[in-house]
């Protein structure tokens, strides 16, 4: 894994965006940029050349779940590992993240053991596709 | 008018129509003066009937009233108040985390620096080193305890800063309670007023919530088809082939 990869954090809530940047640089990540919902994170996203990207879902604006369909929309993004971290835990949402193409889902709270286990996971995947 | 009194002013007009045919003018003229009678008290009935609505329309009037304070002001002073829990959370949750980014580099130094002197300093013990290294070791060690006792000072501080940033529970819980009452009044006085008003709860009226997103779930509220933490998730993501 490229502990030098850019990745864009995507939280309403300027603390979470903070504690998660704090969790990544922990992790060795520390090329993270912030966006506070999906419409300022899309452009950010098309121009940036990121490697990752970590979203909340509910957000006012653009949510995570949009940002996410319009990710795999784009032709130029549709591979990026889309980590979606939320409130959210209603079956339903899970299956329709799960079928817009999410590649991991963690729910808060959440634990950094958590977030660096599905990091490495979504990784390995990658890596292995 | 009611059945009773309408049969019984039936009665009443044959009667009189019976005396009148047989004759008996006094006994027609009593009868006549009992159906006035029963007249007027049938109105003073409705009369009755006006007054006792006019009496609740007053009520009613109060609650309204009550319900005008309620949305006029109490539920925009709340809505204040539920924005300033956010920005006292949000300064305590920031004030934590810059204490923190603040000293974990400063931690790390000293543990680096510990670490690298407490490998030399089992070599001076085992009398493994040079004497020129030694006084280097011992220069440096004078350093180290003097950078570790200002380090841990400042490490002293953070933590009561972070201490001291948890007085927002105090006042948010504050807040959140004299809304949770505020609410409670509003849903007392919305019954009434449904009640008052004859509308009846019943399933249909009942909002749909099919399609919106739930948040954060709240023990002793979950939602019936909400999973019960990251485990759940994962099973369920596996089992759509994650």
């Amino acid at each position: 894994m490229n502990k030098d990869m850019k990745i864009l954090i995507v939280d309403d809530f300027s603390t979470m965006r903070r504690i998660i940047k704090n969790l990544l640089r922990d992790l060795g990540f520390s090329n993270t940029q912030e966006a506070d919902d999906g419409q300022t994170a899309l452009p950010m996203l098309q121009s940036g050349n990121f490697d990752f990207l970590v979203t909340d879902w509910n957000m006012p604006g653009m949510t995570g779940i949009d940002l996410l369909k319009a990710v795999r929309a784009d032709e130029n993004l549709a591979t990026l590992p889309v980590l979606l971290v939320t409130a959210e835990q209603k079956r339903e949402q899970i299956v329709e993240a799960a079928q817009a193409g999410v590649n991991g889902y963690i729910v808060k709270p959440f634990t950094a053991e958590v977030l660096k286990e599905k990091i490495g996971k979504i990784f390995e995947r990658v890596g292995a596709a | 008018m009611d059945e009773n009194i309408s049969e019984d002013y039936l009665s009443k007009a044959r009667s009189i129509i019976t005396q009148v045919e047989s004759g008996n003018m006094d006994e027609a003229d009593k009868l006549v003066e009992e159906l006035a009678r029963n007249r007027d008290q049938s109105l003073f009935q409705e009369l009755g009937k006006l007054t006792r609505g006019f009496h609740e329309a007053l009520n009613g009037f109060k609650l309204d009233s009550k319900l005008t304070s309620l949305t006029g002001t109490d539920i925009p002073d709340a809505r204040e108040r539920l924005k300033h829990v956010i920005d006292v959370t949000d300064k305590a949750a920031h004030k934590t985390m810059s204490v923190v980014e603040d000293l974990m580099p400063l931690c790390e130094t000293l543990g680096t620096q510990s670490d690298d002197i407490h490998e030399r300093w089992k070599r001076f013990m085992k009398h493994d080193m040079e004497a020129k290294e030694s006084r280097a070791l011992c220069e440096e060690v004078q350093v180290y305890l003097s950078e570790q006792s200002s380090g841990t000072g400042r490490v002293r501080t953070g933590l009561s800063e972070i201490l001291l940033a948890q007085d927002y529970q105090d006042i948010t819980g504050q807040i959140i309670s004299r809304v949770i009452n505020l609410v409670t009044d509003l849903e007392t006085s919305l019954v009434k007023l449904i009640k008052d008003s004859g509308a009846i709860l019943d399933e249909s009226t009942q909002a749909s919530t099919v399609g919106e997103l739930d948040g954060p779930q709240v023990p002793g509220l979950e939602s019936s088809d909400a999973v019960s933490g990251q485990d759940e998730v994962d099973d369920l993501l596996s089992s759509l082939g994650f």
